[in-house]
């Protein structure tokens, strides 16, 4: 006798795109940061930039990434005063050109392999 | 002090203390500049209402520290028990305990404890500490996992030195909210005048017996009797006082400090002078008798080491958090 898993709720499904929906936008976030900090910006400059090119990043996110980014080596930054307070302007350091192009190079690849996967096998 | 300042020492209180200029500077200036675009946006300055909205879509500042942190560790037991917010704050509370414990145990051991009520005065009270430690924190996360929005901006505090919250009221704090800290601070004071009003009532309907069959009180109980009365009578004060002057937290840090020093002096003279227990008449004492005077002795002389280890750690805090209040005063 075989078992059939019972359908999933709406609920749980719901539940497991989100995740899934968040681990196929974690990597792509890097991805833009890094490409938008090809030129300067600081922090809420950058979630605000993102956000017009229909990049939303939770701030509590957004802020601790470029700290951790900067840790790797990928940003450098530098505190500079404008509109009278200081603030952290962040950019994309030489090894971060680096990889970002090395990322770009294999986001196209994987699109090309998922446009291949995807023409075989319509829905 | 503005809502945004007392938010971002609130965020401050749990950051690695190396980042902590750094992290708070450039949080600071991504908060105003958020607060200006929307203040720009709606065309008027904006009100606290407003001003809390945004810091509250922003996150609990345990949250918020808990990203800048990076530590993703959580316990978990089938489900998640304790997140990656509580989760470093746990780790101290729980280090903290297990040292004072293992320190317990050396003294007992060079008290005289054998080995194996040695490890058993250990491992015993590590169990019990590791349970209530991680029962209190499974319940402030499950307050968080089912009411993440259940804090209000306007009533952060932060922990930091300068403003002083003991331990009953954190906790309190922490399970109650932060809405009522007056009330919070009643309520600490009652539960602190029931707890020594029982200790008084057992101490006095206990008293110093005579003599118990062969037994009798030593001079370890009986020469610290009246100080010890008196040092659990001068506790009263404290809370009394807290009922009436609920934020006076410089006077509650100062006499619980003075109560803890004179337990320290009075278990030290009580150690001191040794027998707590004492046979009436050696003489005829059978062995048996004699290896139960040394057993209670054995107890008593290890209990009330550790009582003393563990109040003078306690007077210890107190004091430090007593000069850090005068410093930043």
């Amino acid at each position: 006798m075989t078992t059939v898993d019972p359908a999933p709720t709406n609920a749980a499904a719901d539940t497991a795109f989100e995740n899934l929906r968040l681990e196929l936008r974690r990597g792509a976030l890097v991805v833009a940061v890094l490409a938008r900090l090809r030129s300067e910006h600081y922090g809420y400059a950058l979630r605000k930039s993102l956000a017009e090119q229909g990049m939303e990043i939770d701030e509590n996110t957004l802020y601790p990434l470029l700290r951790r980014l900067e840790t790797q080596g990928l940003l450098d930054s530098e505190w500079r005063e404008e509109d009278r307070r200081p603030k952290r302007f962040y950019r994309l350091s030489a090894t971060g050109r680096l990889i970002l192009a090395r990322l770009l190079e294999q986001r196209t690849e994987l699109d090309a392999s998922l446009e291949r996967i995807l023409t075989e096998n319509p829905t | 002090m503005t809502l945004v300042d007392r938010y971002l020492r609130a965020v401050r209180d749990h950051l690695p203390r190396a980042e902590q200029d750094d992290i708070i500077n450039e949080l600071s200036d991504n908060l105003q500049s958020r607060m200006e675009d929307e203040a720009a946006d709606r065309g008027h300055a904006l009100s606290e209402d407003e001003e809390a909205a945004i810091l509250k879509e922003f996150g609990h500042p345990m949250a918020v520290a808990a990203r800048y942190r990076g530590d993703e560790r959580t316990v978990t037991f089938g489900g998640r028990l304790i997140g990656p917010e509580l989760f470093s704050t746990y780790m101290k509370v729980l280090a903290i305990n297990v040292a004072i414990t293992v320190l317990i145990g050396a003294i007992a051991l060079v008290a005289g404890a054998t080995i194996w009520s040695g490890f058993a005065g250990i491992l015993v009270p590590l169990a019990i500490q590791f349970t209530i430690v991680t029962a209190i924190f499974v319940v402030i996360d499950r307050r968080w996992i089912r009411d993440p929005d259940g804090w209000d901006p306007r009533t952060v505090t932060s922990t930091g030195p300068d403003i002083d919250v003991s331990t009953l009221d954190g906790i309190s704090d922490q399970l109650l909210g932060k809405a009522y800290p007056r009330a919070v601070s009643i309520a600490a004071s009652i539960l602190e005048i029931g707890v020594i009003a029982v200790v008084l009532t057992v101490a006095l309907q206990i008293g110093l017996p005579d003599q118990i069959g062969p037994f009798e009180p030593g001079p370890g109980w009986e020469d610290v009797y009246v100080p010890a009365i008196a040092v659990i009578v001068f506790s009263f004060v404290t809370p009394v006082v807290n009922l009436f002057r609920p934020r006076w937290t410089r006077f509650r840090v100062a006499s619980h400090a003075a109560a803890d020093i004179a337990v320290v002096v009075i278990g030290l003279v009580s150690l001191a002078l040794g027998d707590w227990v004492v046979l009436v008449d050696p003489a005829p004492a059978t062995a048996d008798e004699a290896s139960v005077v040394e057993a209670i002795n054995t107890i008593v002389r290890i209990s009330i080491a550790a009582a003393v280890v563990l109040t003078a750690v306690t007077a210890a805090l107190e004091i430090r958090r007593l000069f850090r209040m005068r410093t930043t005063a």
